[in-house]
């Protein structure tokens, strides 16, 4: 019986899955762009409006059910990375990927102990830095991030050193300054 | 009077190079990523910062393409960012100077 669902349901639930999941794919496109042009204008509401119009008339223009989600998506992807990092104007496609993930894993970690975050941004940097022409910019990344009160670093091409003060507050209302460091 | 722009990128001779290669044609937003090969977000900071600077105008479809449809809007170079944007090309592209000039845009361009 397990067999005739693996051989007979499975294909068909999974096709079925898929092609409501592509009829919804410009709807969910729309939807995309439609948060992307709130957060891309900031507090403009009229070029938010804009936006939102124009970027929707491209969604229609993309051809295919699911470039459409992966436009829609990249326009997403783009506006979050362009504005939860204000200072960060660079057009890499890189660089607006590694925004995007490092602010969601500011935003999604916050219930993990300070020294896996501590980690996750260690392995953010990391890897930021051994893309030619990026190194300084993976040090802005982390200033100003609130999970640390203080980042000391020594970065070159050949070797880095990194010490890590972790902000984890304490019932106290203290904080924990235990040094993490790594060298590479 | 056109400003100069202060970064230029790869992305942002693509963008520019899109609407050199569309001959005066104007463009749309989708026409512009496919010509530059470039993701969305990317076409649209380079465009703003393009307007910005007096390189590019800009201007609403009167009628959308379709019944219950978004209107598309357009983008063209202004002479002075016509002429700008050729000058910037031709230094930093030089290979692909004459390819420029002889290409059309596949797709894209309304016409005023």
């Amino acid at each position: 019986m397990t067999q005739f669902w693996i051989v007979i349901g499975l294909p068909i639930i999974l096709s079925l899955l898929v092609n409501e999941l592509s009829d919804l794919s410009p709807w969910l496109a729309r939807r995309f762009v439609a948060r992307a042009a709130i957060i891309w204008a900031r507090d403009d509401a009229a070029r938010s409006d804009e936006l939102r119009a124009e970027w929707g008339a491209i969604i229609e223009d993309a051809p295919g059910k699911i470039t459409k989600l992966v436009v829609g998506l990249r326009f997403l992807v783009g506006a979050v990375a362009r504005n939860r990092v204000l200072w960060f104007t660079g057009d890499s496609a890189f660089w607006t990927v590694l925004d995007f993930c490092f602010w969601l894993g500011r935003t999604s970690t916050n219930r993990l102990p300070a020294r896996h975050r501590v980690r996750l941004v260690k392995w953010i940097l990391w890897t930021a830095l051994r893309v030619p022409g990026h190194g300084v910019e993976a040090c802005g990344l982390l200033l100003g991030n609130p999970d640390f009160d203080a980042l000391r670093i020594d970065a070159s091409r050949e070797k880095i050193v990194m010490s890590f003060v972790p902000r984890t507050e304490r019932p106290t209302g203290q904080l924990d300054t235990g040094d993490d460091h790594c060298s590479d | 009077m056109a400003d100069e722009p202060t970064r230029i990128t790869a992305p942002f001779l693509d963008v520019v190079e899109a609407f050199i290669n569309a001959a005066g044609d104007e463009l749309h937003g989708w026409a512009i990523i496919k010509a530059s090969g470039r993701g969305g977000p990317t076409v649209y900071k380079i465009l703003e910062r393009l307007t910005e600077m007096g390189w590019v105008t800009a201007r609403w479809d009167a009628e959308p393409a379709a019944l219950n449809k978004p209107r598309r809007r357009y983008y063209k170079l202004t002479g002075d960012g016509a002429r700008r944007a050729r000058q910037l090309l031709s230094e930093r592209r030089p290979a692909n100077g004459n390819v420029v000039r002889g290409l059309r845009p596949a797709f894209g361009g309304g016409s005023r």
